[in-house]
């Protein structure tokens, strides 16, 4: 058992800890990606400052916008910075620079009074730097193996800094919606923005129309909920990096469906979901590919670098990057809600397999004194048609044995405990557990393991509290039958 | 540059936490402050009681020399502008003028220290349009018909009305109002 604050440091410091090659992996998508999102600014000169309306922030000191020529000297920068972050090259200098100039062009894109919702891409380099993501798959990293110098080591406190970041920015957007009416049964809000999306804003398409045919209330209102839910799963999910896995793997069929309705691309969100992927499965699929990139680092000189950096900046300011679209509709944008979908789908799928598959023996620790308990062990020894399960009672001797050998206090017999794969499990998390082991029907119930544990426990917590006054106790520690003696210990 | 000790990067999660507070007190008394750690809340267009969703939105009328007259989608006139932006701009340049609008105090330190925060709120309420928004709206209309002379163009406000009963929407449209601007 651990302290809260033994938690705290266990989810700043090393939940979230990944390999240097994962990290530089990350470092080339992100790179890539902002390599199609470049340049951004361009369009602000052709207004006049009569269209200067700033939101609170680094532009309120200004009366209009500045000229041309700083727009395209911010975006040339920022292209040049991306190009030395794709390879890896003085990787901390070229994030905090791509940052910066990121920053600084949007605060005044944003002076017009609209602000899109992509400071991901800004917090992700500024963040991801000091989590060693220019340690793998880098000219840094060459550079240090050539000079034989010690290279930073790879820290874990960053991903979980943006996790929390983006936990933190996601219930932004679910406190308002809940305390708006989104909640209410009556306010059909997704289908409004949907309307204002056709009506207004001019993105009509062939998803829109076909949804609007429907007109099932409950079909509106299970996307009213389950936008407010998901974007609260990620801050309630962020100590254990699996679960929040999970919330971010959802969470991308969420925004491909906005990117197919509403023609919002959230990419920037998808990308800081990608900070907390497990990166080392590409690394396994793709070696080759990684070894011809590694090669090819260790032929690029740093002239290289920035003069092709130089090259793509021209390119991209004077004919426009080929990788962006004049019309409204993103087709880049969605295809990369496609793509991350369909990862998130294999991840899901392969969570599920490793959830179904059942460990080949169970021992289950119970309060041989309560009626409650006694009642599921019943229940298990019932219905566990692969013999799976084997019991002790919490006060016998061979419970007190395995209590204390996982650590956990002689009179914990608030929770039934369930030992597996030599893991311990207890409260809700053992309760689901031991269903999953029964098999269908029962082991459907497993799915609510994707209820954060916090809240799961806290209702264990109630019945167990209660479960000597509702259930009734028994007299005498339970003493298995002949029958049952083989399954006890 | 390095984050070095255990108990500086505590702190640095507990002010990312607590950065939270005047973040959610200033987009709640002011606007959304940028750059700011949100998302987009959508909180503003629901149905009400009676299942009636109203969007807010214009149709811009040109009235050209010699009498011709043309349509233009708030989307043609903004397409300079991100399509994410264009609603916003016309609802901020060219809303119908306020009847009493506030008064922006101008002569003050918080319009000296900042100004672009004074000008923001003075747009909004102006009875007529700034000239350099009515020259950029001319220039604007001489490029969309290079063979036409912009006399005024007239934003239409109205609101779209639908109801959720109907399958698929029809919209009602409710005027709001217009605001009128002339090139002499």
């Amino acid at each position: 058992m651990t302290t809260k604050w033994e938690s705290v440091d266990h989810f700043i410091f090393e939940e979230y800890k990944t390999k240097a090659s994962s990290l530089g992996i990350y470092r080339i998508v992100f790179a890539a990606y902002v390599l199609t999102y470049l340049p951004r600014h361009l369009w602000i000169p052709s207004f006049p400052d009569s269209f200067f309306n700033p939101p609170i922030g680094l532009t309120i000191f200004f009366t209009g916008f500045p000229g041309a020529p700083f727009f395209y000297a911010v975006n040339g920068l920022a292209i040049g910075a991306a190009v030395c972050l794709l390879f890896g090259y003085r990787t901390k200098i070229a994030s905090t620079s791509f940052a910066l100039l990121l920053l600084i062009g949007n605060c005044w894109a944003y002076s017009f009074g609209k602000i899109d919702h992509d400071i991901t891409l800004i917090f992700i380099p500024l963040i991801m730097q000091f989590a060693g993501w220019g340690n793998g798959y880098s000219m840094d990293a060459k550079r240090h193996a050539l000079e034989g110098g010690r290279q930073e080591e790879t820290t874990a406190w960053p991903l979980a800094l943006m996790a929390l970041i983006v936990g933190l920015a996601m219930m932004t957007a679910a406190v308002p919606k809940a305390a708006s009416g989104w909640l209410d049964p009556h306010s059909h809000a997704v289908r409004a923005h949907m309307l204002y999306n056709v009506f207004v804003t001019g993105r009509s398409n062939w998803f829109a129309e076909h949804m609007f045919r429907i007109k099932s209330g409950i079909f509106w209102k299970f996307f009213d909920y389950s936008a407010v839910a998901i974007e609260a799963a990620f801050l309630l999910t962020v100590v254990r990096r699996q679960a929040f896995r999970v919330v971010a793997a959802l969470a991308c069929f969420f925004h491909l469906g906005i990117a197919l309705s509403m023609e919002i691309a959230f990419v920037g969100n998808i990308i800081a979901y990608a900070a907390v992927a497990d990166w080392s499965a590409f690394e396994s699929r793709a070696g080759g590919m990684l070894r011809v990139w590694n090669r090819m680092l260790g032929g690029l000189s740093a002239w290289c670098v920035l003069g092709g950096g130089g090259v793509v900046a021209f390119v991209y300011l004077r004919f426009g990057n080929p990788l962006q679209f004049p019309q409204a509709w993103d087709p880049l944008g969605v295809t990369l809600c496609l793509l991350s979908s369909v990862v998130a789908a294999v991840f899901l799928m392969g969570l599920l397999r490793d959830w179904f598959r059942v460990p080949s023996r169970a021992l289950i620790l119970f309060d041989g004194f309560c009626g409650l308990c006694n009642g599921w062990v019943d229940f298990i020894l019932g219905h566990d048609r692969r013999l799976l399960f084997r019991f002790a009672a919490l006060q016998s001797p061979a419970g007190q044995e395995v209590l204390n050998r996982f650590g956990l206090p002689p009179d914990f017999i608030d929770s039934f405990v369930l030992v597996e794969d030599g893991r311990v499990y207890y409260r809700s998390s053992a309760f689901l557990r031991a269903l999953r082991g029964l098999g269908l029907p029962y082991s459907l119930a497993a799915v609510f393991i994707v209820i954060p544990r916090v809240l799961r426990d806290q209702v264990y917590r109630v019945v167990a509290a209660h479960r000597l006054s509702w259930f009734g106790r028994r007299n005498t520690c339970r003493v298995p039958t002949s029958e049952e003696a083989g399954r006890f210990i | 540059m390095m984050l070095k000790g255990k108990s500086t990067i505590r702190l640095l999660f507990a002010a990312v936490i607590l950065w939270q507070i005047p973040q959610y007190i200033i987009t709640a008394r002011f606007r959304e402050p940028y750059p700011a750690l949100s998302m987009p809340d959508f909180s503003g267009t629901l149905a009400d009681r009676n299942g009636n969703i109203r969007l807010r939105n214009v149709k811009c009328k040109v009235l050209f020399q010699g009498g011709g007259l043309a349509w233009v989608s708030p989307h043609t006139l903004l397409s300079q502008a991100p399509d994410s932006h264009r609603a916003l701009i016309m609802t901020h340049m060219f809303s119908p003028p306020a009847a009493t609008p506030d008064q922006v105090p101008l002569r003050t330190l918080k319009a000296q220290l900042f100004p672009g925060w004074i000008l923001s709120r003075i747009r909004g309420q102006e009875k007529g349009l700034d000239p350099q928004t009515k020259e950029w709206l001319k220039r604007r209309l001489q490029v969309l018909y290079p063979s036409a002379t912009p006399q005024a163009i007239t934003f239409v406000w109205y609101e779209d009305v639908f109801n959720v009963s109907q399958v698929p929407p029809v919209a009602t449209q409710v005027p709001i109002g217009i605001r009128e601007v002339g090139f002499e």
